[in-house]
């Protein structure tokens, strides 16, 4: 499975480098802002970095699903199928290529942001205040204190959700191809059939388990985000089944 | 060592590709499998390869139904090409190197070079002829006991085709079995020692080229003609 894993990766480096490039063009600006004292660079770059940490980890869902659609669906389908590994490596290879990427995505930019705060402390002191505010206010509501385990949890469970998220898309994908391919709908199909999943599921867990967020316990986060774990690793075998199965390329 | 098809059927939603087709197949024999378009050729043959499961019946290779594990000794050209954008002649190669143990990559050097075929080229810089000869040299390039090339004289000039034609004799042997489709059915004839004919996805006889010259006096190309042109053998 790890040559697989290794065109896996291969395959999505492009869009990688690409997120890399904008990040680090947005990261020079911010340090233009932050020490040329521009408060518009400034101020602008904090927050397209911002939004970059989660449109980055979505892109690299999003790529990996048009891959694995790519994959099924145009004769890039034999390059996979046609090699001696069952489908429970190759889409195995997919969904850890995916959960890896997007956890270091996710810890890249978590570190990116520790240092950018730490460069902007280390500028204005100012917002130490800012953070203790917060946390009074908080404690005030009876809230746990904001803490570094807390949020780490949070970014956890996020990132649970995220890779569920793409099971789910993942097997709304090779259903419809197994099933569905051919058809001019099937793409529609594919999307219904995930909205679905993940709407009844969610409200279901919800319902019996609570939410997950950043101001409950981290007990709980890190409750929420064993459940998405599970659900990933039951849609991955579900999926893997149905392609071993049933699907023709 | 054999390839037995039982009774091996395809259906599609609103199409019967293949129907009921049952025949083996012998080392140390290099078939045609001919046929019209659409008449299930392709489709036959990635049943063999797993690319496509049967809806009834079963292919088998060494008396055990065709597998994952079948994939490592039965290789596959399909018609289409099918190589990721971002790779290069030379990366097919490693491609193959890295997932099928009997890949040479010295004997795909070799055969890249009766192609003329630069290493360093870019898949999505190939004319479809380069992509034709590509494919059949990866394809030819491992140590099979099935080949199964669909249509590899497609697209390809004469002297390559003269390339194919002598790469399939060289790879040929008493211990493989040779599949070959294609519409030049004339050209396939020098090649050929066996040929199959499908018709509307059914079986509709193999046949051995020799003793159809000698004992029928009719070439393959005339059998061609008589079986679906409704010409009248000679």
């Amino acid at each position: 499975m790890l040559k697989l894993f290794k065109y896996e990766l291969r395959k999505t480096r492009d869009i990688k480098v690409i997120m890399l490039c904008i990040t680090a063009i947005l990261e020079v600006f911010f340090l233009i802002g932050l020490y040329g004292e521009n408060e518009r660079v400034f101020s602008i770059s904090c927050f397209f970095l911002f939004i970059m940490a989660f449109v980055a980890t979505v892109i690299i869902g999003v790529h990996s699903m048009k891959l694995l659609k790519n994959d099924l669906n145009t004769k890039q389908a034999y390059m996979l199928f046609m090699t001696p590994n069952n489908s429970y490596k190759i889409l195995g290879a997919k969904v850890i290529e995916n959960g890896v990427s997007i956890f270091l995505a996710g810890a890249f930019f978590f570190l990116l942001g520790v240092l950018d705060m730490t460069l902007i402390l280390g500028k204005y002191g100012g917002l130490s205040d800012l953070i203790e505010f917060v946390n009074e206010l908080l404690a005030y509501r009876d809230m746990d204190m904001i803490s570094v385990g807390l949020m780490a949890s949070y970014a956890f469970v996020q990132i649970a959700h995220w890779l569920y998220i793409i099971a789910v898309a993942f097997f709304a994908i090779v259903l419809s191809a197994t099933f569905f391919n051919g058809k001019k709908w099937n793409s529609f199909a594919s999307l219904g059939i995930f909205i679905a999943i993940v709407v009844v599921v969610n409200v279901i867990i919800n319902a019996i388990f609570g939410g997950a967020s950043v101001t409950i316990s981290s007990t709980q986060n890190l409750i929420m985000a064993a459940i998405f774990l599970v659900l990933s690793v039951i849609m991955y075998f579900i999926t893997a089944w149905i392609m071993d199965n049933s699907l023709s390329v | 060592m054999k390839l037995e098809s039982i009774n091996v059927t395809k259906k599609f939603p609103g199409k019967v590709a293949i129907e009921n087709i049952s025949m083996t197949l012998e080392p140390g024999h290099i078939y045609a499998l001919l046929g019209p378009n659409g008449s299930g050729k392709t489709t036959w043959m990635k049943t063999v390869a797993g690319l496509i499961k049967a809806t009834s019946g079963e292919v088998r290779y060494n008396d055990v139904t065709v597998n994952t594990d079948s994939r490592k000794k039965i290789a596959y050209m399909s018609t289409e090409p099918y190589f990721y954008d971002w790779m290069t002649v030379g990366d097919v190669g490693k491609y193959y190197q890295d997932f099928f143990e009997d890949f040479s990559m010295e004997k795909y050097d070799e055969l890249l070079a009766g192609m003329s075929l630069d290493k360093k080229l870019k898949i999505k810089t190939l004319s479809s002829g380069m992509m034709a000869k590509l494919k059949i040299a990866v394809t030819m390039g491992r140590n099979a006991d099935v080949y199964m090339l669909d249509e590899p004289l497609n697209g390809i000039d004469l002297i390559a085709r003269d390339e194919v034609m002598r790469m399939v004799l060289t790879s040929a042997s008493e211990d493989n079995i040779m599949i070959i489709s294609s519409h030049l059915v004339e050209e396939l004839e020098a090649l050929v020692d066996r040929a199959i004919f499908i018709q509307d996805g059914h079986f509709a006889g193999m046949y051995d080229v020799e003793q159809l010259r000698v004992m029928d006096s009719i070439s393959l190309a005339d059998k061609y003609r008589a079986v679906y042109g409704g010409v009248r053998e000679a």
